[in-house]
């Protein structure tokens, strides 16, 4: 165990502090304030244009920002792939209203108005500050549970937002499954799209297996021009599937982006 | 459920009571102890979702303060979820063996034994709206390696006695916090 602490503390200690970049943001849309970090890539170099992975509930240790731009630090030498730059947004107090789709016991129904802050907000801001390419095709979203659920929103609704997706163990779910209700509806707006879709679940979480399923069941039926996976993590339940979820996920967006 | 938990209690504690009228019978810590305990609990990290255990566990001393332990955990979970609009049904059997040591007088009695051995896990998810689900049904059944630590206290000079239980899991080991850690309580018999 204390080899296993140790090793992981290394492993921190190559992060220097002069990459993550911390501040407030004010959001009209929400009214709001978000903790964003950013963390750039080891060698950044600002004439250079940077994808970036937007990483929802970046606070939780499960998802924290610094371990995933870990990561993405490996991936991008395993795949001799140029970095991104791993921007992740706090989600502290407004988790419940900001990633729903409708207003329950559950949740707010504030999915609208964040993919706004996100839209109209943040996205510019990081667009301003550092050298980042500009292009949706250069934007990954990550969110686990009700964070897999609004990226599971954007991917329905805001599909021009983000190329790509990891949608960790997505609480599809929510009020009696209304986003694979509406993904119907929306269907024949989106079957062209080629994105990046990585769907992740750990299995003994059955009743996110049970949507996560579907939702591959048709990504693979209906989107034909999107490239996607789906995984399983084996013996783990919820939060504890996370973690290597996201290490898949990322692995299958270096890998094919 | 609280409300049963309590009434579970008062019954444990009084019937405990009424026993003690009984014959003086051996010590825990004397060399040729040995019990059963049979108890009912509760989930620990989330109680609402979790299985309710049934525990048995029986014990024989080695010598004074050591003691060897068989312990069978069942717990069982039917439930129709109206946020997760499912069915679902779960069985979480732990069958397991484990040696450790007591500390006690001969009222009180207070163990703590590290078990070893396998976790067999069944769950069957059936979605309410099943027409939106081209599989509308999920079924896991898992084999696991099962590792915990036991802590067994035992309170009565009788030949049945109170008795609670504290069960950590402690497999996998990763976010240890979130496995079915258990709380019960029930009596015990002095064979």
């Amino acid at each position: 165990m204390e080899l296993l602490f140790l090793f992981h503390s290394c492993k921190k200690d190559d992060m220097k502090a002069e990459q993550v970049k911390e501040f407030s943001l004010h959001s009209v849309h929400t009214g709001s304030d978000y903790a964003i970090w950013v963390v750039l890539p080891k060698e950044y170099n600002p004439d250079l244009a940077y994808e970036t992975a937007y990483l929802l509930d970046a606070q939780n240790y499960h998802l924290r920002y610094d371990r995933i731009a870990q990561i993405t630090e490996e991936q991008s030498l395993i795949y001799n792939k140029q970095n991104v730059i791993v921007v992740g947004i706090s989600s502290e107090n407004e988790r419940e209203r900001d990633f729903t789709p409708s207003n329950t016991p559950l949740g707010g129904g504030g999915s609208e108005k964040y993919s706004k802050f996100l839209e109209f907000e943040l996205i510019p801001r990081i667009e301003s500050d550092y050298s980042v390419d500009t292009t949706p095709q250069s934007r990954l979203i990550i969110g686990h549970s009700y964070g897999g659920l609004f990226t599971s929103y954007l991917f329905i609704k805001q599909s021009h937002l983000f190329h790509n997706y990891l949608m960790l163990s997505p609480s599809l779910w929510y009020d009696n499954a209304l986003l694979l209700q509406q993904e119907t509806d929306f269907r024949a707006l989106n079957t062209s799209i080629d994105n990046l879709v990585f769907v992740g679940c750990g299995e003994l979480e059955e009743s996110i297996v049970l949507v996560a399923q579907e939702w591959d069941y048709r990504l693979a039926s209906f989107y034909p021009n999107c490239t996607h996976s789906f995984y399983k993590v084996i013996s783990r339940a919820h939060l504890e599937s996370a973690f290597p979820d996201v290490e898949k996920g990322l692995e299958f967006y270096f890998k094919n982006k | 459920m609280l409300r049963y938990i309590t009434l579970l209690t008062v019954i444990l504690v009084v019937s405990n009571l009424r026993l003690t009228a009984q014959d003086t019978l051996i010590g825990y810590q004397s060399k040729a102890f040995k019990s059963l305990d049979m108890n009912v609990g509760l989930g620990i990290y989330a109680p609402l979702y979790s299985p309710i255990p049934l525990t048995f566990v029986y014990q024989q001393n080695i010598k004074s303060g050591f003691s060897w332990v068989v312990f069978s955990q069942v717990g069982l979970r039917f439930k129709t979820d109206k946020y997760l609009n499912m069915n679902y049904k779960t069985v979480n059997w732990i069958e397991g063996g484990g040696i450790g040591t007591s500390v006690g007088n001969t009222i009180v009695n207070i163990g703590l034994h590290a078990i070893v051995g396998g976790r067999f896990y069944f769950s069957e998810y059936t979605a309410i709206n099943s027409d939106l689900y081209h599989k509308p049904t999920v079924i896991t059944r898992k084999l696991m390696p099962e590792l915990g630590l036991l802590l067994n206290m035992k309170v009565g000079k009788k030949r049945i006695y109170f008795s609670s239980q504290l069960y950590a899991s402690l497999y996998p080991f990763k976010n240890i916090l979130e496995n079915f850690h258990n709380y019960s309580i029930g009596v015990g018999y002095k064979f």
